[in-house]
């Protein structure tokens, strides 16, 4: 690691200074310094030591952003960018202090649909509920992808962190659908990139429907699980809304079976998207808060996602999802599939949530802790991941929370454990945090690669990569943020 | 009013469903209060579940369960919803081998579980509202 140098926030100029300047950049109602205020800003769900910062701001655009990165550039000031604050990795709490950029607030506008290319100029404060709505609305005929998540996070915050979503054993990761992004660098210049770089000021709105022929810059500022630069716009592409869509579940007695769903359903590419999840989980939603696994029931529900164009397209994907499935059985695996619409009716339709996605899953928001270890997985290693991942969930008297997802044709996998907990209840975050610890040893030690990433969990990741990789990732950082202002803290920087 | 316990096994969840869907329905009160039989349903690869009516209550059990019932009831996953769905009809099933029944000759048992089960299966099939956020209003 190489050594950073220790500062000291505002050592040339006093808070009330930056508290005026806050206030002629974005207006004396647009920024407050109130401890009430504050506060929900200084913690999220997770159990990430909780940080305050001094200011939060509300901004209304660019222009507005363009004087705040200069001036916090100037002052050595920390920013944070703050949409709805859903992350599970602490990664808006102020690690050092400084400014919370809430764009949840007034930058949140769906600005442009390209229903010819087919993409979505979205503003950092959109949320998935919120594009769904429109396009449903205005664009019935396309549609975008949606993540296990409640509709009231933020699309781009997803996107630039390569989340997952519901038609990714056809997309893969989020961030492979960006074709474009506007971004203020810590010298305060705006840089666009993509096709939408052609313009000496602003870029025609429908120029934003390629990422490429030029060198992908946008690796510079994505992924970073902090901030190179400040993200004001992300175009994402969507993509035809199917006439047909069906789901399948397909339940598997064998702890470890459903692995070769993941790894075999997803490589036949007639799927949108495989998520799996264990037995617990589904009766999380339908209100069984600690759940445990009965002797007889199956280990492990997953959802195949069929859509086609025709009903002649729809019926040779289902063929084919069935005979791979039949042949999973053959081989002694065992697996039963079922309509999950068919399904649900009969055993209750509140599972029905994890369909119509973006949805405030119970599983997910019924306690007040969340956290988890989430991450790229080779999917060859799922298997032991699973076992592993299962004992330790068992150990520690924690109902197994494993969810799983298949990618880009199953090239690679999400493996992703997750624990809700009781965040204000005494012993609770330590309990459940030592549970995942050696949940995310296990983890790394297979291969896994986490995302959206807490500082602890950064830190067992140093200590295993290539020194190389760690150089040249702080150098890239340090020379696109000298004075370490954005987000500083996330990866140890 | 009929009391019908939670479960917290995936049957009994599902059977618990099923089995409410009439209990504000007068003729469903009547047909299922003191009827008081042990009534075990079986869905093939996954497990048995011991359906107790019991006065005003119905009840479920997986373990320990009883030797002596009434009705014990198999059959596959698909076989069930093919009868919920109405594409097997729950007699042709039995004949056809697909449902195995043990007590099937104790016919007013049978006739008076397929009347409370497979009608109220029926009912929640063919539920067309799958708005789940407007059904469940009675929960948290």
């Amino acid at each position: 690691m190489t050594s950073i140098k220790e500062r000291k926030i505002y050592e040339n100029i006093t808070i009330e200074e930056v508290g005026a300047r806050l206030e002629e950049i974005f207006g004396a109602s647009n920024v407050s310094k109130k401890q009430v205020d504050l506060y929900p800003y200084s913690y999220d769900m997770t159990e990430s030591p909780a940080g305050m910062p001094d200011f939060i701001v509300i901004p209304e655009n660019k222009e507005q952003l363009v004087e705040l990165v200069k001036f916090c550039n100037d002052h050595v000031i920390p920013i944070v960018p703050y949409i709805s604050g859903n992350n599970v990795g602490g990664l808006t709490i102020p690690e050092r202090g400084g400014i919370i950029v809430d764009f949840g607030k007034k930058m949140n506008k769906i600005l442009y649909i390209d229903d010819n290319m087919m993409y979505a100029l979205l503003e950092p404060g959109v949320t998935f509920g919120q594009l769904e709505k429109y396009l449903e609305e205005n664009h019935p005929n396309l549609r975008y992808s949606y993540p296990f998540a409640p509709p009231y996070a933020g699309v781009v915050g997803n996107v630039i962190l390569s989340g997952m979503n519901n038609m990714s054993c056809k997309l893969g990761s989020m961030g492979d659908s960006i074709n474009g992004i506007e971004v203020i660098t810590a010298d305060g210049e705006i840089a666009r990139i993509g096709s939408c770089f052609y313009g000496k000021e602003e870029a025609d709105i429908k120029s934003w429907w390629s990422r490429y022929p030029m060198p992908d810059l946008m690796g510079i500022f994505i992924n970073w699980q902090g901030m190179t630069g400040l993200v004001t716009k992300c175009a994402v592409q969507l993509w035809p809304k199917p006439k047909y869509k069906k789901i399948y579940l397909a339940v598997t007695f064998g702890l470890t079976d459903v692995a070769s769903i993941i790894r075999e359903v997803g490589r036949t590419e007639v799927v949108d998207d495989i998520s799996a999840v264990s037995v617990e989980v589904v009766k999380m939603s339908v209100e069984v808060p600690e759940p445990t696994k009965f002797p007889g029931e199956p280990d492990f529900a997953a959802l195949l996602v069929i859509s086609a164009k025709t009903q002649k397209e729809f019926q040779a994907k289902k063929e084919i999802v069935e005979e791979t499935i039949d042949n999973l059985n053959k081989d002694g695996k065992n697996i039963i599939i079922a309509d999950v619409d068919e399904f649900s009716k009969l055993f209750s339709l509140r599972v029905r949530c994890y369909l119509d996605l973006p949805a405030a899953l119970l599983s997910l928001v019924e306690y007040s802790g969340l956290t988890w270890f989430g991450s790229y997985t080779p999917s060859h290693k799922l298997e032991e991941l699973i076992e592993k991942v299962d004992k330790v969930f068992h150990k520690h008297k924690i109902p197994s929370f494993i969810y799983m997802k298949s990618m880009k044709s199953s090239h690679y996998s999400i493996f992703r454990p997750i624990m809700r907990y009781k965040k204000f209840t005494e012993g609770e975050e330590e309990r459940y945090h030592a549970c995942l610890e050696e949940i995310a040893d296990i983890c790394i030690d297979l291969g896994c690669i986490p995302y959206k990433t807490p500082i602890w969990m950064t830190k067992k990741l140093r200590e295993r990569i290539n020194p190389g990789w760690l150089n040249l990732f702080e150098k890239i950082k340090n020379c696109l943020d000298p004075n370490n202002i954005f987000n500083p803290g996330r990866w140890n920087t | 009013m009929i009391n019908i316990e939670k479960a917290d096994d995936l049957l009994g969840i599902s059977l618990n469903n099923i089995l409410s869907y009439r209990k504000k329905d007068k003729d469903y009160i009547k047909l299922v209060t003191n009827w008081n039989k042990k009534i075990i349903i079986e869905i093939e690869k996954f497990y048995a579940v011991e359906v107790i009516f019991d006065g005003n209550e119905i009840k479920f059990k997986i373990d320990n369960l009883d030797r002596k019932v009434d009705l014990k009831v198999k059959m596959s996953l698909d076989t069930l919803l093919d009868i919920a769905y109405e594409r097997l009809n729950p007699i042709n099933a039995v004949l056809k081998g697909k449902v195995k029944m043990k007590g099937v000759f104790k016919i007013g048992i049978v006739l008076k579980f397929l009347k409370i089960f497979v009608t109220s299966m029926k009912l929640v099939a063919s539920q067309s509202n799958l708005k789940y956020y407007e059904l469940n209003k009675e929960t948290r």
